[in-house]
């Protein structure tokens, strides 16, 4: 186990920093994409795909006011809930199933992460003292709430199918291939971690990001009263959530293109095989945003249950059909 | 004068009780790690054997004894300063006394090793907890609440006392020995009996729905070190008789697992989707003390239906979670109920609708209250997560590796139980963002100050300990092993799931296919990493920042204009607005009621005041007896 070449080891150390470094750099860049695309369905020229840094690189700049009635945790929480979501890169796989993360990434665990930082901004939201302050952390919390079952029955679907809760086995055994898409109870399990991307990221239908009014703000009511830096940091943590869930997506679900041996030539290919999913990904929840209307917040119980019957019948379909 | 030397007193007896329990920690510390039990006596009568009080100190009871010492120094340390609000109004002395007969009280039932000693001890348990919940009983309704607790609480001891004579009628010798190897000499349908009273029974102390209605009226109703000692502590002292009637008193039965699981998913459920109804601060910690209990019966529920489907170290994965899950609800629903009894004491309410902005009077009773809020959430990091995980993980496994007939039981309870941990999120950020955060909703919030450290010092050894199980939980491995080996299961060695992996660079993710490590710490030390790269990065960036209100829509502020603890909650409360319309309480009072009337309107009839009514009676019996007498031989 000592004698492993060194060029070996460094490249086993480069994918593993790189993989997260690529996240955090491109995390805005999705964010762009999507917009661009849900401009182009509207007719419009739209903003540059590069525009969320340019937002991020002036908010720094800008001056920050703390609401008043604000505490440590209004100042604290956005560094905690960044540093986390930073974190949590490390644990994902985006081009290979090799890194030197890999014991650590176990499913229920990256998805408690995510549930911790819904639970500081949720606090850090209801700080600032007003009305749409706890609008957003009544409404995010009862999401989370929804959602957790969906989740554990996804995580609890790949289990049975892998015999590991641990994401880079998961993937070390369903690279190359379509295959997860094959089976039918993988396709249900799809489609309701597409439905939990749509939650968890809050995109359409259960949110609209680019409206600021009562009617359909949950993301942007939790950061409705930050600004400069700290909104800076909260924003970004939301783009890299939405980065890391959709890269989860296609690890899972559409890995070809990942490698599981050490080679440059495998890497690059698999980076850019990679961008072209994601921008495939951008495309599709724009073109999705575009052509439905947004839930009423009572109705996206019924988008939840939809979903959680599915990851029910995947997981029951795994003792029902059992050759493919 | 008397005011003085009742306060005197008070500290006297607090010392004393704080004291026995260091001596008590010592004592049974070695008991934790040997499998032998240590035996005392303490009065055997010649003549009427059954009149035996002899304890018994073996891995579980050691744990339990750690466990009730553990938090009733903390909760008397505690009480010292808190009393000082009843002072001119009741005795102090009489208030640590109960709660030092309490806390013995309760080490004295998960010792015994009789049956009259646990009754003796139960008794005990049940009367100085009736004397602490009527202690403040100036109030009309703590006085109510002490009652339905005294009835409830009897109610208990009765179902209690008909299993026990059920199982003693092998044999006279009612010590908990004789019991055990009675055990496989049991009728089944007998145990069948017997395990159904000793449910219902432990299950109405351990506040199960449906006999759980008491629990949310008399919890509040005490002192707050008492409901916390209440909360954390009485409810899992059955549960640890349960344990040792299903292993020990009967033979473990798939029907037992099922009936466990069954009730502790629907107490889990139902104590959580009250709780966030709730904006009475102690009712919502209680009704979340009744959700927790849920969770550890679905564990234990769980391991015994491995143990029938014969996969022994799923059962001991299932079992070590339940046990450390009553480790940790212990150590941070004490906290939550100090932090609640701080709250209390200063702001003279509590309602949730009237606190706000605490954390600025508060600052250290809300930082500890922060962690324990994240704890019990089952939050990364905190001790609540390693509990719920482990429980996952044995939920996880069995999958794989179960028989059929639990693929279909057990995604339900997955989805049940992550069901639980979701609504808890929701129940436990309402409960600290209205109390703590935001502007104060009443003059009662905003006269608050910060509690003497005498008060948040034991809330900080708590959340210390909250911090430290979640990123070490492995310490107890040698602990857990040895209760384990208590009830004849294995340890789970085969997956080393808290331990870190020696191997860094391996290249093949395939070959640790079976096992998924803890990454608590691993985490940790990367988000700190960062944390310190952000800081040293916005360090850099030179911005001002001022105060100042927020834009309320032109409007003048109003602390009326924030949400109240409803309207956090409104989504799931209309989500869930069926669950509400049960009233347990009187769905048991008229089923008895309706059986009384019953009874009485028969008596009428039959006592009709007519002579001659009474003779054909009396005739009827004597040709009836005749009759019998012939015709049986």
């Amino acid at each position: 186990m000592l004698d492993i070449h060194l060029s070996t080891a460094s490249l086993y150390l480069l994918i593993s920093i790189a993989s997260p470094l690529i996240l955090i750099i491109s995390a805005p860049l999705f964010a762009g994409l999507v917009a661009k695309f849900r401009a182009k369905f509207e007719a419009r020229k739209g903003p540059s795909i590069f525009q969320p840094y340019y937002d991020l690189r002036k908010l720094l700049t800008k001056d920050v006011i703390l609401p008043e009635s604000s505490s440590w945790i209004f100042r604290v929480f956005p560094y905690l809930a960044l540093a986390i979501t930073v974190a949590l890169c490390l644990l994902v796989p985006v081009f290979s199933s090799l890194s030197i993360f890999s014991y650590f990434s176990d499913l229920i665990f990256i998805f408690a992460l995510f549930v911790i930082v819904a639970f500081f901004m949720v606090l850090s939201s209801v700080d600032a003292g007003t009305s749409f302050a706890g609008l957003g952390s009544s409404r995010e919390a009862f999401n989370v709430a929804l959602i957790e079952p969906v989740i554990l029955l996804i995580i609890l679907s790949l289990s049975i199918e892998f015999g590991t809760s641990n994401l880079f086995s998961i993937v070390a055994e369903s690279i190359h291939g379509f295959e997860l898409l094959s089976h039918p109870n993988s396709f249900f399990i799809a489609i309701a971690f597409l439905i939990v991307i749509l939650v968890e990221a809050k995109r359409f239908p259960v949110d609209n990001p680019s409206t600021h009014l009562e009617l359909t703000m949950i993301h942007e009511a939790l950061l409705l009263e930050y600004s400069g830096k700290y909104l800076a940091m909260m924003e970004y943590a939301s783009m890299l959530k939405f980065t890391i869930l959709s890269s989860l997506f296609f690890s899972l679900f559409f890995s070809y293109g990942m490698v599981d041996e050490l080679t440059l030539v495998g890497l690059a290919i698999s980076i850019l095989l990679w961008l072209v999913k994601m921008t495939a990904f951008a495309f599709v929840i724009a073109l999705f945003e575009k052509s439905t209307a947004k839930l009423r917040l009572f109705r996206v119980p019924e988008l939840v249950s939809f979903a959680l019957v599915l990851a029910l019948i995947a997981v029951f379909s795994h003792y029902y059909i059992k050759t493919w | 004068m008397l005011e003085s030397r009742d306060k005197f007193l008070s500290i006297l007896i607090a010392s004393a009780s704080v004291l026995l329990n260091i001596f008590f920690i010592v004592l049974v510390y070695p008991s934790l790690l040997s499998t032998e039990g240590i035996d005392l006596t303490l009065y055997r009568n010649e003549f009427l054997s059954f009149i035996d009080l002899s304890l018994r100190l073996d891995a579980l009871s050691a744990f339990f004894v750690m466990l009730i010492s553990v938090v009733s120094i903390l909760a008397t340390i505690y009480s010292v300063k808190y009393a000082d609000e009843y002072q001119s109004k009741y005795s102090l002395s009489s208030l640590a006394l109960f709660t030092t007969v309490f806390s013995l009280s309760m080490i004295g039932v998960v010792c015994s090793d009789h049956v009259f000693s646990f009754l003796v001890f139960w008794e005990l348990m049940s009367l100085s907890s009736y004397l602490m919940v009527i202690y403040d009983y100036k109030d009309k309704d703590n006085v109510n609440a002490g009652f339905i607790y005294f009835v409830m609480t009897h109610m208990a001891t009765a179902f209690l006392l008909v299993a026990f004579l059920l199982l003693s009628h092998l044999s006279s010798d009612l010590s908990f020995g004789a019991l055990t190897v009675n055990a496989h000499n049991l009728d089944p349908q007998l145990s069948l009996i017997a395990f159904i009273m000793f449910l219902v029974g432990l299950g109405i102390k351990m506040g199960v729905v449906p006999f759980h209605f008491w629990l949310p009226i008399a919890h509040p109703a005490a002192p707050s070190h008492v409901s916390a000692l209440m909360s954390a502590i009485m409810v899992k002292v059955p549960i640890c008789i349960l344990m040792r009637v299903v292993f020990d008193f009967l033979v473990p039965e798939a029907y037992m697992g099922y009936s466990i699981l069954g009730l502790g998913i629907v107490s889990g459920l139902l104590g959580v989707i009250y709780a966030i109804k709730e904006n009475d601060i102690k009712k919502l910690l209680a009704y979340s003390t009744i959700e927790n209990v849920g969770i550890v019966l679905i564990g234990l529920g769980l391991s015994i239906v491995f143990l029938k489907s014969n996969n022994v170290l799923l059962a001991s994965l299932a079992f070590m979670a339940a046990v450390f899950h009553i480790m940790n609800h212990a150590i941070y629903k004490s906290s939550l109920f100090l932090g609640a009894g701080s709250i209390v004491s200063k702001c003279h309410t509590r309602d949730l609708n009237k606190l706000g902005g605490l954390i600025h009077l508060m600052p250290k009773t809300a930082l500890f209250f922060l962690v324990s809020s994240l704890s019990i959430a089952a939050m990364p990091f905190f001790n609540g997560f390693v509990s719920e995980w482990l429980l996952y993980q044995s939920l996880i496994r069995a999958m794989q590796l179960g028989e059929t007939s639990l693929h279909f039981v057990l995604p339900i309870v997955l989805m049940f139980v992550a069901m639980i941990a979701g609504f808890a999120f929701v129940a436990f950020t309402k409960l600290f963002a209205i109390a703590f955060l935001g502007y104060a909703r009443s003059e009662n919030a905003k006269q608050a100050q910060e509690v003497s450290p005498m008060m948040w010092l034991p809330m900080a050894l708590l959340s210390f300990l909250c911090l430290f199980f979640g990123l070490y939980p492995q310490i107890m491995g040698d602990i857990w092993a040895n209760i384990l080996n208590r009830f004849s299961l294995p340890y789970p060695a085969g997956t080393p799931y808290f331990v870190f992996p020696h191997e860094f660079f391996n290249a093949d993710p395939l070959s640790h296919l079976m096992f998924n490590y803890f990454p608590s710490r691993l985490i940790l030390i990367f988000t700190l990493m960062i944390l310190i790269i952000i800081i040293f990065i916005s360090y850099f960036l030179k911005v001002k920042s001022k105060r100042d209100i927020p834009w309320t829509c032109g409007f003048e502020l109003d602390a009326t204009m924030q949400y109240t603890a409803s309207s956090y909650s409104q989504p799931l409360l209309r989500l869930m607005k069926n669950f509400y319309k049960i009233d347990f309480a009187h769905i048991f009072l008229d089923i008895y009621f309706g059986f009384y009337n019953f009874c009485k309107e028969l008596r009428d009839k039959v006592h009709s005041g007519n002579l001659h009514g009474y003779l054909l009676y009396v005739l009827l019996a004597l040709v009836g007896g005749l009759i019998y007498a012939r015709y049986s031989s």
